[in-house]
């Protein structure tokens, strides 16, 4: 047929490299889109309302994790402390941080609660009982929440848009980005380490 | 590593038929403990939502030979559970460690054959988006996250209260729970003290005293289900119930003991 | 590379390529996904640590004891208090759902004024608050003005409390006016024992967890709802042996060990006619023969020359049962170390009259079962302990002649039986008649008001629990509030004192709250300086005497948290003279017309009425009452609650009138017209058609419908039985 003809006789070796390049760049592009643009577009950031500084409270103040991020007597974890347990040191400032002095003037004197940006905060459907991985089996706070123990400021919160969980447990981590390992709180990092030390992962054991 | 295996256990339930009032304080409890929700506008009966349902039944016979049983039906959180084996997307799974068959709605996709599987009508189905009276919302326990619509759910023995229970043992350190610290809404709600909980495995419970009782029996047993919520009743016309098989009762016509005055 | 649109095509079917092999897709599925999971309107439950609140149910008079299961500052839910004093561990559906009762849909927040007729279902429209209390206030203004403050009444549906005396305070400020109870069926037969042994400084109790045998003439023990308390004795392996005297096959029938099916209204024969056996048969002893000063004839018949004529044919010919279950059933009582006999009615099928109740005590005081360590035990009432100054006497409501109110105040306080809203209106007469209920929900018995104002639901406010009637032992809580009450809506005695102050009455000098609390505590220094009975703390269920308490405060403390006070039963009736047929013997004439066939409940045969309908209810629901809405929707989906549009009546009783299940059909009775749905229910003895007081579950707390239509069809706004009625049953066309 004629038409068969012509096409096969207008392709050129310089239109086919042409072609190919085509198809390089897209596939060169949507593969920059999809590992690197999407991480960035995806997920939110924004900033604490105060700064904090663990080292300073942990190795100046000498207190440990569990003196403010404290088991309750029936099992449950308290989390972040109340102001009630910020005042109990910060009823005045005791340095010259700007951000104490704002713990000071907004919400201790003020009595409203701080509110921080929790980013290990699980999802509601999620059960965690803190009691078990650190009083039965052991285990240190900084094999899931990293060493944040030992930072100087907060990390800048980051959320899933769509989703809107916090980046750290949500959704696996994309050419690297996103929290290490050791201080990620996915649902695979938990039944990974559950697998590994033979535990059971029963979907109920950790979904309410 | 053998200290990080907990015992294993079988939780099972009774419920003697003959001690149950029909009063509802079961169903009121689990709905109130698992976040069951009351949508405003009356929907119909067979698209209702409830984890467990009392049904009242009776003997069929003419007054004043007529009695009547009001039987409870959770989930039987069955061993052979016909639940588990058509969900294709494994949103029901049955936990070897404790005998509960638990069901996860973020995994269902809603294709109900688990309700058509299901033998006990235990299993019920989000028609409608979960909604309480205004203000209502902030009774609701937090235990228990609410489910949303288009998933099937149903009974998983309060795992809720399974998980306080560890968490407050685990804060004293121990692995195991003692007898009685975990106990469903219905079990501690029943006003009669129909509903006997425990663990199977515990020779000394009184679960394992009851369920080797000549009188206890379970629901549809020749399917071999191997539910683990029992029934009891010292009635024959209620156990021959508890196997749909009544019918053959009536067609003898014989003269129940109960079915005149007792004593 | 040159830009032509098929090379732009190839780069977006490269970039496609790329992109699949990216997260990118699977991840925004993914993420997608979770977000249909989190729809903004799907709630989230509230957070926070777990913590318990004590408290004690006041949604009806039984006063079971609650725990409330705090999430952070609000309950959540609320769970029966395992070895509580007054209810041992039990609590009703509705008390199970006390903690959501405040948002039930009919609660008001502002005044309601009724804009349809007295006689069609109500409909209200809101009204500003402070507008309507002074409109109520100048009614009651021109009615003191006119020196007819004894026009003006205040009913109180749970007499004995705090408030009940705040009440009577309101009443002694306006200047008069008429303070009014309706005693329930438990009231009037505790109201019916002094009648027999004289006037006692004790209150009779049903110890039924410590009798050996009971025997129940109609009383709704396991079909009590909102009856934890009475049931409590019931439960366990050690449960008296029960034998129920009831025509219908109700759930106490059923799981009693004995049931006496009897013809409706016949069961005061069958306890006269026990009584003959016991009498007949030697079985009641010499001792306690002595002491009946009206067994022989004297001035009037004697007790036994009655009973004689109640023999065992002729009992079993007017009741139905058989003769020799009747002598076994005497034999079986006479037998039991402690055997008690209960009466009290039907929280919906109204109470038993007096003679019935006079026999069912008399019953018992042949089985030596009154006083003592008796199952029927004799106790102290609070109301002799507190002796609050300013306190006239109740009377009932009932006793008023029709007409001769102007403006009723009725009392939110969910009553345990039902009311009847045709009593309450037939009560009111004049040009500026009205009904005035101060409650939290458009329900119960504001559905029969002209306006209802709102205060504070239960759990909002520390309303406190007397003991019940009948219960076997004396108990006072304060049920402490579980949650706060909304920005606005005010103390039901904050209220009283609002309608005091807009009728221009003498001010009180502090806040009625503030009098209220001042009241309890004063009541639990009255209980302290008595020294005598046990508190129960619910926070570790253990008991300690009251004379260990070195202050008030202590007690008041305990009562703040929950507590229970409660003192054994102490009276004795021993050496005490009986009459058996009353102080005046006027209760011979009455059993001489049950010995000659007229029964206490039935009106006289009329033609044209071949049924008998008996109402019946539950505790609470009876009453009309809120009903958690999550109570509501699973007792629909589980036909556990029938209504009063569903007519319940043997298949045999259809049949005979042509009816199928579930056919529409006009209920009549001489007094008037309903339409039913008709259930055929094996349950029913055939000739009864059995209707429940209260709404339908498809509209439980729903203001429309009317909580006592199926009382219209009774005498029940007459006279204090309603028992049974003359009914018939016909089919009516659908549509």
């Amino acid at each position: 047929m004629t038409s068969t003809h012509e096409t096969t006789g207008d392709r050129s070796p310089r239109r086919r490299l042409g072609g190919r390049l085509a198809v390089a760049a897209g596939l060169a592009a949507g593969l920059a889109v999809g590992w690197l643009l999407l991480p960035r577009l995806l997920y939110g950031r924004e900033a604490q309302p105060l700064d904090f500084n663990h080292v300073l409270h942990t190795d100046d103040a000498g207190l440990a994790c569990q003196d403010c991020h404290r088991l309750r007597d029936d099992g449950s974890f308290a989390g972040l402390p109340d102001l009630a347990g910020c005042a109990d040191c910060h009823t005045e400032t005791q340095g010259d941080s700007p951000d104490e002095q704002r713990l000071v003037d907004d919400y201790v004197s003020t009595g409203r609660p701080i509110p921080w940006l929790v980013s290990s905060r699980q999802p509601q459907n999620v059960y965690f009982s803190h009691a078990a991985h650190v009083k039965l089996a052991a285990i240190a706070c900084s094999r899931c929440h990293g060493d944040i123990g030992a930072s100087t400021s907060l990390p800048v919160y980051e959320y899933n848009r769509i989703s809107t969980y916090s980046r750290r447990i949500w959704g696996p981590r994309i050419a690297g980005g996103g929290p290490r390992e050791s201080d990620s709180m996915k649902m695979s990092d938990c039944t990974d380490c559950h697998a590994r030390r033979g535990v059971a992962d029963h979907c109920l054991m950790c979904h309410k | 590593m053998a200290d990080r295996i907990r015992k294993p256990s079988q939780y099972v339930m009774v419920i003697d038929l003959d001690r149950c009032t029909g009063c509802g304080d079961c169903m009121v409890a689990c709905a109130v403990e698992n976040n069951v929700a009351v949508p405003p506008v009356p929907a119909a009966e067979s698209r209702g939502l409830t984890w467990m349902k009392v049904y009242r039944v009776g003997n069929g016979r003419p007054f004043p030979a007529q009695r009547f049983v009001h039987v409870p039906i959770p989930c039987q959180h069955c061993e052979h559970a016909p639940c588990i084996h058509v969900c294709p997307v494994t949103a029901v799974q049955l936990d070897p460690e404790t005998g509960i068959v638990g069901q996860i709605p973020e995994r269902c996709m809603g294709c109900r054959y688990c309700m058509a599987a299901c033998p006990y009508h235990a299993r019920y189905f989000n028609w409608y988006d979960p909604i309480w009276p205004e203000g209502m919302e902030a009774t609701l326990n937090p235990d228990v996250s609410p489910r949303m619509r288009g998933v099937a759910e149903k009974c998983n023995l309060c795992h809720g209260r399974l998980d306080r229970a560890r968490e407050r043992a685990a804060a004293e350190g121990r692995r195991e729970l003692r007898p009685g610290e975990y106990v469903p809404a219905c079990a501690e709600a029943c006003p009669m003290g129909a509903i006997t909980f425990g663990d199977l495995l515990d020779p000394r419970s009184e679960v394992a005293r009851l369920v080797a009782g000549p009188t206890t029996f379970r629901l549809l047993e020749s399917l071999g289900t191997e539910p683990k919520v029992y029934y009891r009743s010292d009635h024959e016309w209620v156990r021959r119930l508890g196997q749909s098989r009544l019918e053959p009762l009536r067609a003898e016509r014989r003269v129940l003991p109960e079915a005149t005055h007792h004593g | 590379m040159t830009q032509t649109r098929r090379n732009f095509l190839k780069f977006c079917g490269g970039a496609t390529v790329g992109m699949i092999a990216s997260p990118l897709p699977w991840k925004l599925l993914d993420d997608a996904a979770i977000w249909t999971q989190n729809w903004s309107w799907i709630a989230r439950p509230p957070r926070g640590p777990q913590g318990w609140r004590y408290s004690a149910c006041t949604l009806c008079p039984a006063g079971c004891g609650l725990k409330a299961r705090l999430i952070g500052d609000l309950p959540v839910s609320a769970w029966a208090v395992p070895g509580h004093p007054v209810s041992g561990g039990c609590v009703c559906p509705a008390g199970l759902g006390l903690a959501q009762i405040r948002f039930h849909p009919a609660r008001i927040r502002r005044a309601q004024r009724r804009v349809t007729a007295p006689d069609r279902a109500p409909a209200w429209r809101p009204e500003d608050t402070d507008l309507a209390i002074a409109d109520v206030g100048h009614r009651l203004r021109r009615l003191r003005d006119a020196g007819a403050l004894d026009r003006v009444g205040i009913l109180d549906l749970r007499p004995g409390r705090a408030l009940s005396t705040l009440q009577r305070e309101f009443l002694a400020r306006l200047g008069g006016g008429r303070y009014l109870t309706l005693p329930d069926g438990r009231e009037l037969a505790a109201a019916t024992l002094p009648e027999l042994v004289g006037p006692q400084d004790t209150v009779p109790g049903a110890d039924l967890a410590r009798a050996d045998v009971v025997i129940s003439f109609g009383a709704a023990l396991h079909d009590g709802w909102r009856g934890g308390g009475p049931a409590a004795g019931l439960r366990g392996d050690h449960a008296p042996e029960l034998i129920q005297v009831e025509s219908n096959t109700s759930v106490t029938a059923t799981l009693a060990d004995r049931w006496l099916p009897v013809r409706p209204g016949s069961e005061v024969v069958l306890a006269l006619g026990l009584a003959h056996v016991l009498l007949a048969d030697d079985l009641v002893p010499a001792s306690t023969l002595a002491r009946i000063g009206d067994l022989e004839a004297g001035p009037h018949p004697g007790y036994r020359d009655l009973v004689r004529r109640f023999s065992p044919r002729d009992t079993a010919a007017a009741t139905g049962c058989e003769p020799r279950d009747l002598v076994a059933t005497a034999h079986r009582l006479a037998s039991a170390r402690r055997a008690l006999a209960v009466g009290g009615g039907d929280p919906g099928g109204g109470p038993l009259g007096r003679e019935e109740e006079a026999a069912i005590w008399g019953l018992n005081l042949l089985l030596g079962a009154v006083g003592g360590r008796g199952a029927a035990v004799l106790r102290h009432d609070l109301g002799g302990i507190f002796a609050e100054p300013d306190a006239p006497s109740a009377r009932s409501l009932r006793d008023l002649p029709d007409g001769s109110l102007e403006l009723l105040i009725v009392d939110g306080a969910a009553p345990g039986a039902a009311i009847p809203a045709d009593l309450l209106r037939r009560k009111l007469a004049g040009p500026d008649r009205m009904l005035v209920a101060l409650s939290p929900f458009a329900s119960g018995a504001a559905t029969a008001a002209d306006l209802v104002l709102p205060v504070q639901a239960p759990g909002e406010w520390s309303d406190d629990v007397p003991a019940r009637a009948l219960a076997p032992r004396t108990t006072y809580m304060v049920a402490p509030a579980i949650a706060a009450a909304p920005a606005g809506i005010a103390h039901p005695a904050d209220l009283l004192d609002r309608l005091a102050a807009a009728a221009g009455g003498t001010r009180a000098d502090l806040p009625g709250s503030r009098r209220h609390a001042d009241l309890l505590r004063r009541r639990a220094g009255a209980l302290h300086a008595r020294g005598r009975g046990e508190v129960f703390d619910p926070a570790d269920g253990s008991t300690l005497p009251v004379a260990n308490l070195p202050t008030a405060d202590h007690l008041v403390r305990l009562l703040d948290r929950g507590g229970c006070w409660s003192e054994d039963p102490t009276g004795s009736l021993a050496s005490r003279p009986v009459r058996l047929l009353g102080a005046d013997g006027s209760l011979a004439p009455r059993f001489r017309e049950l010995a000659d066939g007229r029964l206490p409940a039935t009106t006289a045969p009329t033609d044209g009425f071949p049924l008998v309908l008996m109402a019946r209810g539950r505790q609470g629901l009876a009453g009309g009452g809120p009903v958690p809405p999550v109570v509501n929707k699973l007792y629909r989906e589980a036909h556990l609650h029938a209504g009063c549009g569903r007519a319940h009546v043997n298949p045999a009783t259809a049949a005979a009138c042509g009816l199928r299940d579930g056919a529409a059909a006009a209920l009549a009775t001489p007094r008037g017209r309903l339409q039913v749905t008709v259930v055929c229910d094996e349950a029913v003895m055939p000739g009864v058609v059995q209707v429940a007081v209260g709404p339908s579950p498809a509209d439980l707390g729903d203001p429309a419908a009317g909580a006592s239509d199926i009382l219209m069809l009774t005498a029940a706004a007459e006279r204090p039985i309603w028992r049974v009625e003359p009914a018939a049953l016909e089919e009516v066309p659908r549509g």
